[in-house]
């Protein structure tokens, strides 16, 4: 669907050659100084131990398994700071950006198992931005505005994967007590005591964000589901099979209608 | 419809765990006992048909034999109304104005319905109205099919099957993503709904689902390639102000060159609109082209009878015998023939079939020259000029066409 993605690849060969990641577009005119910039900063103290190397970005260490990228690597990181400057423009957030360079980091460390590893004493600061940004490789340029929001607010509105994390936001939250509502209205359950010798079957949120045609947020919206798949045959259920109409049914009474001239 | 799910009322007794968010409020060990369906269950589906049936019923609609999911009602006045319902989405037809209102208020109190006027969309298909009468298209389908296989740009081929290729086994190609084949071929399926003029074509492809090669993408290929060239191309239903039932069978004797098992195609005309079609092998092979035949009317046959049940549930009455077209002379012949006949013994049910219907006039059986023969391109793959010509005659169009 983007068509600007092209992560795997790409970051392959540029580890490789140890130069500078393509930037986007955008960002050409600011190409040429980067090179002088690296160049200047490669002398830079290579195993500075950073006060807080975050876990988050410590997968990065996995370039250090290639001697010789690293140093070349850094002024990558450093021209990327200009960079960012640049794009900053662009649409997508730093914190996705960064989730989104992990995962390929780490389907790098599969791709390269083979190689021998090169054993880092410490971290550097420098590893604290990361390598290849992911709006080196992703933009929203090419749609349309409609679309743009779409995209801006599916990637900036997550949606939470359990309870507690709904529950301490006021819009999920809303949504749940919405639907618990409709259920109670609707007469689903009744409360009692759990009979012996019966097992329940559990139940979990979904949720989910209903978007208008124009990208924005429509509502949020809690399903409660039950989990069917612990439901066993002849204990919790019976006959499951339900009729649906046949296209033929469908296009005898759409050609009677033509025929009889009847509303549809 | 709005939770549709949430107003099936379930038979058997099932304890849920609380909500898991809420289960603060009350003393540990309850559960909740459901009293209605609830989404994810087994039984929703069905518990969900089941009350709508129900609901139906106490309105006064019946629910036709032919086929469950058709409720009808005919009123007083004479006035007829129908109700056609697929999981949740639900088409309301017929002449009864004030029946139809009082419907759908019913419907909105029991269910919480929303209308939403016309048909103009049900599944996928694309329903246009004008004077001449209804047109259905899968115009929307087919571009995103195009876009999803990348063939937006391709050239476009002027018929769905090459018919100069017999499509077999082909063990010495390479294989192909099987996912992928399946994907495509299943997308093809839902095509053709409205595609009468692939289903052959899609019937072949689909015979090689489990172990997909090089040349069967080639052959599902050429038919996205096809579908480029017409991709608004639909069924016009006509207004013909009659209810005459035809069919017409062929089939392509030992067709298959796997495992030489004929090929069954038919057509069913209802008031002169084609309104449905088969292509389908045959579950046993032939030993003559009349037997091939002979199985090919007895289907033809079972699908105008259902046709049939359908209209005398809609109290439409059509008293002439249901007109069977058939190109072979000789199983012609052997239905109409009471001696026993020692080629015939093996098939002796279905001719037994067809003789019985044939003897009670509910059927006759014309013959019908193979040049006007319409089921052709039900059993094999033709050349461009007969293709389009045969077309024509079924009622399909072109209303998307840029000329």
């Amino acid at each position: 669907m983007l068509p600007n993605i092209a992560f795997g690849p790409e970051i392959g060969t540029e580890t490789e050659r140890g130069i500078k990641p393509t930037p986007e577009p955008a960002a050409g005119p600011e190409q040429t100084p980067q090179p002088i910039a690296g160049t200047e900063q490669v002398p830079k103290p290579t195993a500075k131990p950073a006060p807080n190397d975050g876990g988050k970005f410590g997968k990065n260490l996995v370039y250090s398994r290639r001697e010789k990228a690293i140093p070349k690597s850094i002024h990558v990181q450093e021209s990327n700071l200009l960079l960012q400057e640049v794009i900053a423009s662009n649409p997508i957030n730093s914190n996705n950006s960064n989730e989104f360079v992990l995962n390929n980091s780490e389907a790098q460390v599969d791709q390269n198992l083979d190689l021998p590893i090169a054993l880092r004493k410490g971290t550097r600061t420098c590893t604290k931005q990361p390598l290849y940004p992911l709006s080196n490789f992703l933009s929203f340029e090419n749609f349309s505005p409609t679309h743009k929001t779409f995209l801006t607010n599916l990637n900036s509105t997550p949606t939470p994967s359990t309870v507690s994390e709904a529950l301490s936001n006021r819009k999920w939250k809303q949504a749940m007590d919405v639907e618990i509502e409709a259920l109670n209205k609707n007469n689903t359950w009744e409360l009692v005591t759990l009979p012996i010798g019966k097992k329940p079957v559990g139940c979990k949120w979904v949720y989910t964000i209903k978007y208008r045609a124009d990208g924005t947020i429509e509502r949020y919206k809690a399903r409660l589901v039950a989990k069917g798949f612990t439901q066993t045959y002849g204990v919790d259920y019976l006959e499951t099979f339900a009729p649906v109409a046949k296209m033929n049914t469908v296009r005898v009474i759409l050609s009677l209608a033509a025929n009889h001239d009847w509303d549809l | 419809m709005k939770n549709a799910f949430l107003h099936g009322e379930l038979e058997e007794e099932i304890y849920m765990d609380l909500p898991p968010g809420y289960d603060g409020q009350v003393a540990v060990g309850t559960v909740c006992k459901l009293k209605k369906a609830l989404y994810g269950l087994k039984q929703s589906p069905r518990a969900w048909f089941g009350r709508f049936t129900k609901v139906m019923t106490n309105l006064g609609y019946k629910q036709s034999q032919g086929d469950h999911t058709l409720f009808i009602k005919h009123s007083v006045s004479g006035g007829v109304t129908i109700l056609l319902v697929y999981v949740d989405d639900i088409i309301v037809t017929g002449d009864d104005k004030e029946e139809q209102i009082i419907l759908s208020q019913c419907l909105a109190t029991n269910f919480e319905i929303k209308t939403l006027g016309r048909l103009k969309y049900f599944l996928g298909i694309e329903v246009a109205h004008s004077k001449k009468g209804i047109f259905i298209s899968q115009q929307k389908y087919i571009t995103d099919l195009l876009k999803e296989t990348g063939k937006t740009a391709c050239k476009p081929v002027s018929t769905p099957v090459d018919p100069n290729i017999k499509l077999g086994s082909a063990e010495e190609d390479n294989a192909v993503n099987k996912e992928m084949y399946q994907r495509l071929v299943g997308r093809l399926i839902y095509l053709s709904h409205t595609r009468p003029d692939i289903a052959f074509a899609v019937s072949l492809v689909s015979q090689f689902m489990h172990q997909p090669r090089e040349a069967h993408l080639q052959a599902a290929l050429r038919i996205v390639q096809y579908l480029k060239g017409t991709p608004g191309r639909g069924i016009l239903f006509k207004r013909n102000k009659s209810v005459a039932l035809e069919a017409y069978t062929n089939v392509d004797y030992a067709g298959s060159v796997v495992d030489r098992r004929s090929t069954t195609g038919y057509y069913t005309f209802l008031g002169g609109n084609l309104v449905t079609w088969k292509s389908k092998k045959q579950s046993v092979v032939a030993r003559s082209s009349a037997e091939a035949e002979f199985r090919a009317m007895a289907q033809g046959i079972c699908e105008l009878l259902w046709l049939k049940i359908i209209l005398e549930d809609l109290k439409l009455r059509w008293d002439k015998p249901m007109k069977l077209y058939c190109d072979n002379k000789s199983a012609i012949s052997i239905a109409h023939n009471p001696v026993q006949h020692d080629r015939t013994k093996h098939i002796e049910v279905d001719r037994h079939f067809i003789k019985e219907k044939l003897d009670s006039g509910l059927i006759c059986t014309p013959y019908v020259s193979t040049q006007s023969q319409l089921a052709d391109i039900l059993t094999k793959g033709l050349n461009g000029i007969n293709f389009e010509r045969i077309i024509s005659k079924l009622g399909m169009e072109n209303t998307y066409s840029p000329a």
